[in-house]
């Protein structure tokens, strides 16, 4: 029988508990899948090319994906709590968790796709390569970042989900060089002296005066970029500075 | 938001020709490429106004790094002139396949570097034949050895943990 419209209070109240349950109980598996997807990596590469990257990359993905969804179970649970007492308060609450949990699952699908297309040798071995060079480069410079290299639309360093993308689908060893550039852009804010001290942030933010000249001219974003370049040229050598230079356009200095 | 390609070559390019003990690649095979490119298109270097100060933050950020990272320079930049030479001259220019390249290493002791360190080598190996005969279509030869090579490194080290 549809429903009229004229409900007893009662009924609506269990509708409206039912609704909220839905909603949370949706959430809780949204992220039940999400921890799936992660956790099945190492049983779920038996047909690929390299089945063995799988139990790597689970290896170094699972740390990544419990620190990502750290204390959101707990959250959610208790909304439900809330919700007796607090209708309204546990619905801004669910609504704020799901806002937070979708870039963090926009992430898990990132590290997924990745990780198969990465097993499934389509990225002729390239971001195992760049691990590997990360893995020395940071390890000499002090870098304390287990980020694991995945296939992406685009080269970028994505401190939050413990990642550098590399570029689909260019994946020849002409673009390894740009990887250091990516760490380059972590090291901004790790790199530390003997002190202690965090020299490359306070380079970009203004507390060197030799740069004082250029920050009139670019913005703190570019000069971002440009240190980033200065980090892949002073830890690769000619292969960065080749490597940039085939890259760039002449057209657009 | 990336700043124009020159300000991004001039300036590693200032970090490479003061940090890097190979100055010969770039100055012979980098610079003159880049600035060929320029001259192709009618266009300059980074506007004059611009040149000092990205030069002054080259400087600035070479400081900084050698100060945060003394260990951090990769030195493999160092050898990969030795291991360009045997790759440009043995066998007609090129090596052919992965075991030939291993050997090379094994011969030169480096063995039993870390891997990501010979990967670094062999980065620089490859770009460096590339730079000398970009035109040349052997450069695909070349990187399908590099990564060749890597590969075997990866499987080594895989094996042994």
């Amino acid at each position: 029988m549809p429903p009229t419209g004229d409900a007893s209070p009662e009924l609506a109240k269990a509708a409206s508990a039912a609704h909220f349950k839905a909603r949370r109980l949706s959430l809780q598996e949204d992220l039940e899948r999400a921890r799936a997807a992660i956790d099945g990596l190492d049983c779920w590469g038996t047909t690929l090319a390299r089945p063995q990257e799988m139990k790597l990359l689970s290896r170094r993905l699972t740390p990544i994906f419990e620190q990502g969804f750290h204390g959101f179970p707990e959250r959610i649970a208790e909304t439900d709590a809330t919700f007796a007492s607090d209708p309204g308060g546990a619905w801004s609450e669910l609504e704020q968790l799901t806002r937070e949990l979708v870039s963090r699952i926009s992430d898990t699908l990132t590290l997924v796709e990745g990780a198969f297309l990465r097993a499934s040798g389509f990225d002729n071995g390239l971001c195992r390569t760049a691990d590997c060079l990360l893995d020395e480069i940071a390890q000499q410079a002090r870098i304390h970042w287990q980020r694991t290299v995945l296939p992406a639309e685009r080269e970028q360093a994505r401190p939050g989900a413990w990642l550098i993308g590399w570029r689909f689908p260019d994946f020849s060893i002409w673009s390894l060089p740009l990887m250091a550039h990516e760490l380059g852009h972590y090291a901004v804010d790790e790199l530390e002296d003997w002190n202690r001290e965090r020299l490359a942030r306070k380079l970009l933010d203004g507390g060197w005066t030799e740069a004082e000249e250029l920050r009139a001219l670019v913005s703190p974003t570019e000069l971002e970029e440009l240190f980033a370049d200065a980090f892949g040229a002073f830890v690769l050598g000619p292969a960065y500075v080749a490597c940039l230079m085939w890259r760039a356009s002449p057209a657009r200095v | 938001m990336h700043p124009g390609w020159g300000s991004r070559v001039r300036v590693a390019l200032a970090i490479a020709s003061a940090a890097e003990p190979c100055a010969w690649a770039l100055e012979q095979l980098l610079v003159p490429s880049w600035r060929r490119s320029l001259q192709a298109l009618g266009a300059e270097d980074p506007p004059p106004q611009t040149s000092s100060a990205l030069d002054a933050f080259a400087v600035s950020a070479l400081r900084c790094l050698e100060d945060c990272s003394s260990a951090a320079r990769f030195d493999a930049c160092e050898d990969a002139q030795t291991f360009e030479d045997v790759v440009l001259h043995k066998d007609a220019g090129v090596v052919d396949g992965a075991l030939d390249v291993a050997r090379v290493c094994e011969a030169n002791g480096w063995s039993e570097k870390p891997p990501g360190w010979l990967i670094g080598v062999v980065l620089n190996a490859v770009w460096i034949a590339r730079m000398r005969k970009p035109w040349d279509s052997d450069c695909t030869r070349v990187a399908q050895t590099g990564l060749d090579f890597c590969r075997v490194l990866l499987d080594a080290d895989g094996a042994r943990r």
